[in-house]
């Protein structure tokens, strides 16, 4: 238990509405069994002491520094979308960040300079009022863009948009002592539009391919880029799960083609990057075509698991390349890239599908959730960036393997993964999203479940080179650390122990999470000791 | 043993120097103020044997400074002695890779090196304005020269990164960091630059000048080289002018070369002979804007059409009291721009930024760009309440990221040989840096200890953060000590 003492403190920095312990609140904050169910979150998740709502910067220095003074450790939540974003300590100091939504756009100079308490979906609208567009991740438009910048940031868009590391500009940094840094041009003066630093780049102290989750104090306020879009209105229909935006196809279409083979839509994905055109671009597998058109999970279950014949084959062979165009410039730009898609498709024999001209996924994501009502919970296997060639070769492989554990993963009927290029095709992304059932408490098939996550499933990752988004939620530092840099987890362990030597931001963290759970669950533990001997 | 015994262990006899004489090129410069001599220069060819140097500089407690190039215009030079390791014979260019756009270098590839061999299969990396040949690509990446071209999509151009840690540790970032990179079964190719994990060695490396650590060979992206091209020249009087042109152009992401610079600048730049420089000024306007629209693969043709016509779109609007021209008064037609500015200045000839007046001292940081007229005006002041003309300063305004910033240069163009104009250059550029600093002008490269001296006292939090990571991954601050805040 915090002491009351602690509270009191901590009440005269925020108020007496701005911080609570009452039972039913923090029953609200439960983190047990939320969101992404792993043993994580199912062994550690717990219920926060005190919950607390700072305003400003300042007062989360104030908080941060009570905390320092009373070893009393303290996570950092914005919209609660990971384990992570919850206790999942004894004794949890819950920062809730919700109060701090600022949020100034500087148009003219391609920026929003966000607090922590703002998600995509007032981001991105007010990005649209200026011609200006963000990428929302995949997690959702309900995801706070802070956090989603530090630590993934990804979606189709990123193919024109970049990752999210590089549109993090100027950004105030809590550090878990207290100290207040200001980065990128806020370190210069009180415009954050730029991210590089004075010399050396300390944004590489915040983030690498993944990030810290909160376990290396709390960014408050950051200033991140913004794109040009085209300016013509996006207009929404619909107030349920099938939002979504009719585009203005004189500025923005969808293309759906279908394509003979694998190798040829890889080829059609390299040759539109090499064309320089087009605004994003992904494979479509088909379990998301099940998905947007079944009304509901029950709907969904009716038919996916319908003659599994054909739809083996429909996944070998129906093969679908979905590709956005915009006009950025102007409606005569996207008659240029229609004309040079069409030629490519032509050249290669891929075929231009029924399109519906609407969107309900990536300018603002509205449907992200209905990757979770499947089982109840998702976790992809991998989320890696390297080329296109290697994204698509390490999918064939996880498929394989895939199958020896196949149930308690959910069937797929041999789907070789959702791969999209990048960064205008100078990489490519392969996800390899796999579901569980959230309900089913078998301890047998859990394990298992944890067999494939943490210790089969990290080995091929790192024999085939995938670098994983997802490792810090699955893969064990003792693992992991050695394959990459290599030691990767020895710098970052220094950088921690600097900054953060008593552990009191959000443990355990990132470097620790996976290792103390397997540590603490006996059978983790077994299968971790079998799997060294091998 | 030695330490001249140690180094010569490591590189042969023949790649250690330690007569001064000798060790003159390695510190040459065109700072006003030059760096110390080392006491050694040591030359390697080899991966493995720079690791062994740092691991040396670490046991001995010695400083070190990476050098790439046979260059030195940074003032990047040895602060404090100590050993020069010269990675200017690493020169592989290998796996030009165009189905993902990348080749991999090694430190010492000149840009003249890599654009020639790029060449013949056409293809390109962007490129700073016009870059000495026979400097580093490598750190030209690193140390983040603006690109003339400010598509989003073009930048960031490391992708992944051989380097050594301070300490001696070798290290591969992004997707070249897996320890079976190269290796059969493993798919990697090292096009994806972040990580691994959640510190971002690559990141640190950038601006770092060599204290963060030691690049040895990078994946950096490549683009196509187009063979259809509209040059187009626009004159303007006014520099806010010409910044709203900039803006509404990157604002509908069209064309590839594009930059705002000063009549005298460019006469530098265009001019056969030193002696045509001020002929050609006179015919110039006070401010250009060059801009190179490219056809793409696919009908180039039609690409340029589209971007053409909204490019007359913008004049109408933006500014419709002034030519989109074809001819640059005192120059010619604008055909041979693309030529000129996909090259990097010839090593035969001397550089554009020292034939005015034999030498420049450079001033330059990052801003927003409409706030780039009253920087210019404010340098301006300053150097005419210290009796250097105003005539002799050159300035460059680069937007990046289609305009979401922009570099910022002053050229303050002296004469060497004239102990004069060199004590009014020395202070100009120190007042010129307090007082842009002051209007919030964001440095982000600091060379020289004059400049970074006084930004980073100027930015505490920024400063404390910094001494703390190079405390963390040098530990006996033996990386290109006094170089920076630490």
């Amino acid at each position: 238990m915090i002491p009351q003492e602690v509270y009191k403190t901590l009440e005269l920095i925020v108020g007496q509405k701005n911080i609570t312990q009452e039972k039913e609140i923090l029953q609200a904050y439960k983190n047990k069994d939320r969101a992404f169910v792993n043993p994580e979150s199912e062994l550690l998740g717990t219920t926060p002491d005190i919950v607390i709502m700072p305003k400003n910067t300042e007062e989360v220095q104030a908080i941060v520094k009570t905390a320092n003074a009373y070893k009393v450790a303290y996570t950092p939540c914005s919209t609660f979308w990971t384990p992570q974003a919850g206790a999942r300590f004894e004794g949890c100091l819950h920062m809730d960040f919700k109060r701090m939504n600022t949020l100034e756009l500087d148009a003219k100079n391609m920026n929003a300079t966000v607090g922590s308490g703002i998600n995509y979906a007032q981001l991105q609208a007010e990005a649209f009022k200026h011609g200006l567009y963000t990428v929302v991740s995949g997690g959702g438009s309900q995801v706070s863009v802070i956090p989603n910048h530090l630590s993934w940031g990804f979606s189709p868009l990123t193919y024109r948009a970049g990752l999210a590391p590089r549109r993090i500009m100027g950004v105030e940094w809590v550090l878990p002592d207290g100290e207040i840094v200001r980065m990128g041009s806020f370190a210069s003066g009180k415009d954050g539009f730029w991210g590089e630093g004075i010399g050396p780049d300390m944004r590489g102290l915040l983030r690498g391919h993944i990030g810290w989750l909160g376990s290396l104090g709390i960014v408050t306020r950051m200033c991140v880029r913004l794109l040009p879009f085209h300016n013509v209105k996006l207009k929404p229909m619909q107030m349920h799960r099938h939002t979504f935006f009719v585009f203005p196809t004189d500025r923005q279409k969808w293309y759906n083609f279908t394509c003979p083979s694998t190798d040829v839509m890889v080829d059609f994905m390299y040759e539109i990057a090499q064309a320089e055109i087009g605004a994003a671009m992904t494979r479509v597998p088909i379990a998301w075509r099940f998905i947007s058109r079944s009304g509901c999970k029950e709907n969904f279950w009716e038919t996916w698991l319908q003659d599994p014949v054909q739809k083996k084959k429909d996944v070998e062979e129906l093969l679908i390349n979905r590709v956005m165009l915009i006009g950025y410039a102007s409606q005569k730009q996207l008659e240029y890239e229609e004309k040079v898609i069409m030629a490519i498709a032509e050249k290669l024999g891929c075929t231009l599908r029924r399109t519906r001209q609407m969107d309900g996924s990536w300018m603002q994501s509205g449907d992200s959730v209905t990757m979770w009502y499947l089982t109840g919970c998702f976790m992809s296997a991998t989320g890696q960036l390297d080329s296109l060639d290697a994204s698509v070769k390490a999918g064939a492989e996880f498929a394989q393997m895939k199958l020896k554990y196949t149930p308690p993963l959910m069937e797929d009927h041999g789907d070789k993964g959702w791969f999209q290029i990048n960064d205008f095709g100078h990489s490519g992304y392969l996800e390899f999203i796999l579901h569980t059932d959230a309900y089913d408490k078998d301890p047998e098939l859990g394990l298992k479940t944890a067999e494939f996550y943490h210790f089969e499933n990290p080995k091929l990752v790192a024999r085939t080179g995938g670098l994983n988004f997802f490792n810090q939620v699955m893969t064990p530092l003792y693992h992991d650390s050695p394959q990459y840099g290599p030691n990767y987890g020895d710098f970052a362990r220094k950088v921690k122990e600097a900054f953060d030597p008593d552990e009191l931001s959000n443990p355990p963290g990132v470097l620790d999470t996976l290792d103390k759970v397997i540590d603490t669950i006996p059978p983790l533990k077994a299968l971790k000791e079998k799997y060294e001997k091998m | 043993m030695s330490l001249k015994e140690d180094l010569t262990n490591i590189a042969g006899a023949d790649c250690v120097i330690d007569d001064p004489a000798q060790m003159v090129p390695y510190i040459t410069t065109d700072s006003l103020w030059p760096p110390m001599l080392p006491h050694y220069v040591v030359s390697v060819k080899a991966l493995e044997d720079a690791q062994k140097v740092v691991l040396l500089a670490n046991e001995q407690k010695v400083p070190l400074k990476p050098s790439s190039s046979g260059v030195h215009t940074k003032e990047t030079g040895p602060m404090c002695g100590g050993i020069i390791l010269d990675l200017s014979k690493m020169k592989k260019i290998s796996n030009i890779d165009n189905r993902n756009r990348k080749v991999t270098i090694e430190a010492g590839v000149t840009w003249g090196e890599l654009t020639e061999e790029l060449k013949k299969q056409q293809v390109r990396t962007v490129m700073p304005l016009l870059p000495r040949a026979n400097s580093s690509v490598l750190v030209s990446s690193l140390e983040r020269d603006p690109w003339i071209i400010p598509m989003f999509e073009y930048g960031e151009v490391i992708l992944s990164m051989q380097m050594i840690w301070p300490t001696g540790e070798l290290f591969r970032t992004g997707s070249a960091s897996t320890i079976n990179y190269g290796k059969e079964g493993c798919f990697a190719e090292g096009c994806f630059p972040y990580g691994p994990g959640p510190i971002d060695a690559m990141r640190l490396m950038m601006g770092a000048q060599g204290t963060m650590g030691t690049a040895i060979w990078a994946n950096i992206k490549t683009e196509r080289l187009p063979d259809m091209n509209k040059s187009v020249f626009i004159p303007f009087e006014r520099s806010e002018d010409i910044i709203e042109a900039m803006y509404a152009i990157q604002r509908k992401r069209i064309g590839h070369e594009c930059f705002a610079i000063n009549d005298l600048n460019l006469a530098g730049i265009l001019a056969d002979k030193a002696s045509d420089i001020e002929g050609i000024r006179k015919q110039l306007p006070p401010w250009s804007l060059l801009l190179i629209l490219s056809g793409a693969k696919w009908f180039p043709k039609d690409k340029l059409a589209y971007e053409k016509e909204v490019l007359y779109e913008i004049r109408e609007h933006v500014f419709p009291f002034t030519e989109i021209l074809d001819v640059i008064p005192g120059y010619g037609s604008v055909n041979k721009l693309p030529e000129l500015l996909r090259n990097p200045w010839p090593a035969d000839k001397t550089y554009w930024k020292d034939r005015y007046k034999g030498a420049s001292q450079d001033m330059f940081f990052i801003t927003t760009m409409e706030k780039a007229p009253v920087f210019a005006d404010v340098v301006m002041q300053i150097a005419a309440e210290n009796g250097h003309s105003i005539n002799d300063i050159g300035v460059y305004i680069q937007p990046i990221e289609f305009g979401a910033g922009a570099h910022v240069e002053f050229n303050f163009f002296y004469d060497r040989n004239n102990a004069e104009e060199c004590e009014t250059v020395k202070t100009v550029y120190a007042e010129a840096i307090e007082e842009t600093l002051k209007m919030e002008a964001h440095f982000t490269r600091p060379y020289g200890k004059v400049m970074s001296d006084i930004v980073y006292e100027k930015t505490g939090s920024y400063t404390m953060l910094a001494k703390k990571a190079k405390k963390i991954f040098d530990p006996n601050n033996i990386m290109n000590p006094g170089i920076l805040c630490f």
